[in-house]
């Protein structure tokens, strides 16, 4: 889709035109599922929170009051489905309880991934978000409306935690670096 | 290990993500897509879910300006064989089987102690709190060093700085009232039990809180008890995954997880209606093997109804019936208060000789008592209730009597009023609703 073809869209979606809604989600689904799929272990789990932030979304459209935000702004409900769930399914499935922490060792990736679940929120989203889906600083401020400065803190406050819980030496405290 | 280090081990430790979008998801985005609703149809709708979760915990309010508007419970005598079990259950309670809807006097938490707080000699006691991560529910205790002769309670809770709900003399237009009843220990002493009821429809459910209640006024006597009470969500939850999948010409009905508590039951499932639904609005109803009414949640779209927060199971149900049906749309449209039937109280109802009011095509409605107590008068009406009506009550100077809390088992209590107060009932016409028999579940319920 060519950028004026967007543009248009998002405009006619905001004024309650629903095909122009439907072809904007086809194009973001492949990055909607993206972000789910980083926030969620299960796709089924990824199409609930997709369906739940479409029907959110168009629901809120006629709120929108910038509609070049659209894109930030349907990510960041995503988000919050993505948060929802997580917290849900963490609440009532024995499957998700999280290791302790001596089963946790510096081996493997997947005891990096338990060790960031173990991460209260804000921040496991937002290590998720940076690190496993590659998403700047920058990018990730406008989409979760938090300055880039409360986020750097947040990530050095993860990096602690993760390093403690994954008994790594520390070599001292060192600034984020972007 | 510096921190660039510690970065570049997170960078490499996200999970593969798969090359295209998954079916499973590339299908609900078309679904959803396809069922979006016409956007005028939008803001009606919306007004109606936000009333229809009231109604799935077995209340709804309607119109605003008329009273309550019970569901009760349901008599089931299906001739439809328990379906094959293919349950799955994920882990199960200690405590299911431990109802919060038996009697208070007979649980095992009245010996238990609490945070207590004493005012105008009387001490207010919190026994137990259970949070369910959807629901609360508060087990309390009230001692004074004189009598009680009549008992209410006007007291607020919060969760945090977010007040969920006040027990006390609740009008139809203020629906935060939470379920509350109570029973006399002594002639000094009550036990009772708050609990929210749609608290799970909130946006703010965290895994811990500070429960704050402030009670105002304790049997009559003016004061103040304030108590603050850390809770953190409780692990003790049963969750089920039926393999249920039900098809006929009349819809789908699909069956996807139910969790228990000892507070709540949060169901998740899927109806899809088939041709009728296209004229009449869609429902699905909640029971159990001894008529047990949990809930029923009604809608315009069948695609608003896959989620309900209902009554815990209590400890005699051994199986949960889900029955989808038709209602009639016009159960639905708002209906002025001189539209309903007015049905003046001349004698006394009994079980013998029940005060029938009237409910239009759907049959009728019995009131089988009204007890008079200092602090409430409760009226009972006969069950089973098929018909889904319910009532409310006015004074003889067209005001509505409040209700103190909701109908559980057909028994509704209201501010008190006297036995001489000359009251009207007033019901609302109603249509029969048409059951799915092809599509009625059923889901053994594990036992203890």
């Amino acid at each position: 889709m060519s950028d004026l073809a967007w543009k248009t869209d998002v405009q006619l979606a905001c004024s309650g035109d629903r095909d122009a809604f439907a072809r904007l989600i086809r194009e973001m689904q492949n990055e909607l599922y993206g972000m789910a799929r980083t926030l969620l272990n299960k796709d089924e789990d990824c199409a609930d929170a997709i369906q739940e932030a479409i029907l959110k979304a168009y629901r809120g459209i006629p709120k929108l009051r910038e509609p070049a935000y659209f894109r930030t702004w349907l990510l960041r409900i995503l988000i919050h489905e993505c948060q929802q769930l997580y917290r849900r399914e963490k609440r009532t499935s024995p499957s998700d309880k999280l290791p302790d922490q001596k089963a946790l060792s510096t081996e493997t990736d997947l005891d990096l991934q338990a060790a960031v679940e173990r991460l209260e929120e804000p921040l496991r989203t937002l290590v998720k978000l940076h690190y496993f889906a590659d998403l700047p600083l920058s990018q990730l401020s406008e989409m979760m409306d938090i300055s880039e400065g409360t986020l750097k803190s947040r990530l050095h406050r993860a990096r602690r935690y993760l390093a403690k819980w994954l008994n790594l030496p520390e070599k001292g405290e060192i600034g984020y670096e972007f | 290990m510096s921190s660039n280090e510690l970065d570049l081990l997170l960078k490499d430790g996200g999970t593969a993500m798969p090359l295209s979008l998954p079916s499973i998801v590339a299908n609900r985005i078309e679904n959803t897509l396809h069922t979006l609703p016409d956007r005028r149809a939008i803001e009606s709708r919306t007004k109606r879910i936000r009333r229809l979760a009231l109604m799935a915990a077995s209340i709804t309010i309607v119109g605003g300006t008329l009273a309550s508007y019970f569901l009760f419970s349901r008599d089931q005598q299906s001739d439809i064989a328990s379906l094959p079990q293919h349950n799955r259950l994920d882990y199960q309670s200690e405590l299911i089987g431990t109802p919060m809807m038996g009697s208070l006097l007979e649980d095992s938490v009245v010996n238990k102690d609490g945070p207590s707080v004493t005012d105008q000699g009387i001490t207010l006691m919190i026994r137990d709190v259970t949070y369910d991560g959807y629901e609360v529910a508060i087990r309390y205790s009230v001692k004074s060093d004189k009598e009680i002769d009549g008992f209410s309670m006007d007291a607020s809770l919060a969760m945090d700085t977010k007040e969920i709900g006040r027990v006390g003399y609740a009008t139809s237009d203020e629906p935060g009232n939470l379920n509350h009843r109570y029973e006399k220990y002594d002639s000094n002493q009550y036990e009772g039990v708050m609990g929210t009821w749609k608290l799970a429809y909130s946006d703010y459910l965290p895994r811990s809180f500070h429960l704050k209640v402030n009670a105002t006024s304790i049997g009559g006597q003016v004061g103040k008890w304030a108590l603050d009470i850390p809770v953190t969500v409780t692990s003790d939850t049963t969750m089920i995954r039926p393999a249920l999948l039900k098809t006929s010409k009349e819809g789908t009905l699909k069956v996807n997880r139910l969790i228990l508590s000892r507070v709540s039951t949060q169901f998740s499932f899927n109806f899809e209606a088939g041709a009728l639904g296209e004229q009449s609005w869609v429902g699905v109803e909640v029971t159990d093997d001894k008529g047990f009414h949990y809930g029923s949640h009604i809608s315009r779209s069948a695609d608003d109804l896959n989620y309900m927060d209902l009554l815990p199971v209590t400890d005699q149900a051994k199986t949960l019936i889900i029955r989808p049906f038709y209602d009639d749309f016009r159960n639905n449209k708002q209906v002025e208060l001189e539209d309903h039937f007015h049905t003046l109280l001349v004698t006394q109802p009994t079980v013998e000789e029940p005060l029938i009011l009237p409910i239009g095509e759907a049959g009728q409605l019995e009131i089988t008592g009204i007890e008079y107590l200092a602090d409430k008068t409760v009226v009972y009406t006969k069950q089973p209730n098929t018909s889904g009506a319910g009532f409310a009550i006015q004074d003889d100077k067209g005001n509505l009597i409040p209700i103190i809390t909701l109908a559980i088992g057909g028994a509704t209590e209201f501010k008190p009023f006297s036995r001489d107060t000359p009251v009207t009932f007033l019901t609302r016409p109603m249509y029969p609703r048409t059951y799915i028999p092809e599509l009625e579940a059923r889901i053994d319920l594990p036992q203890p």
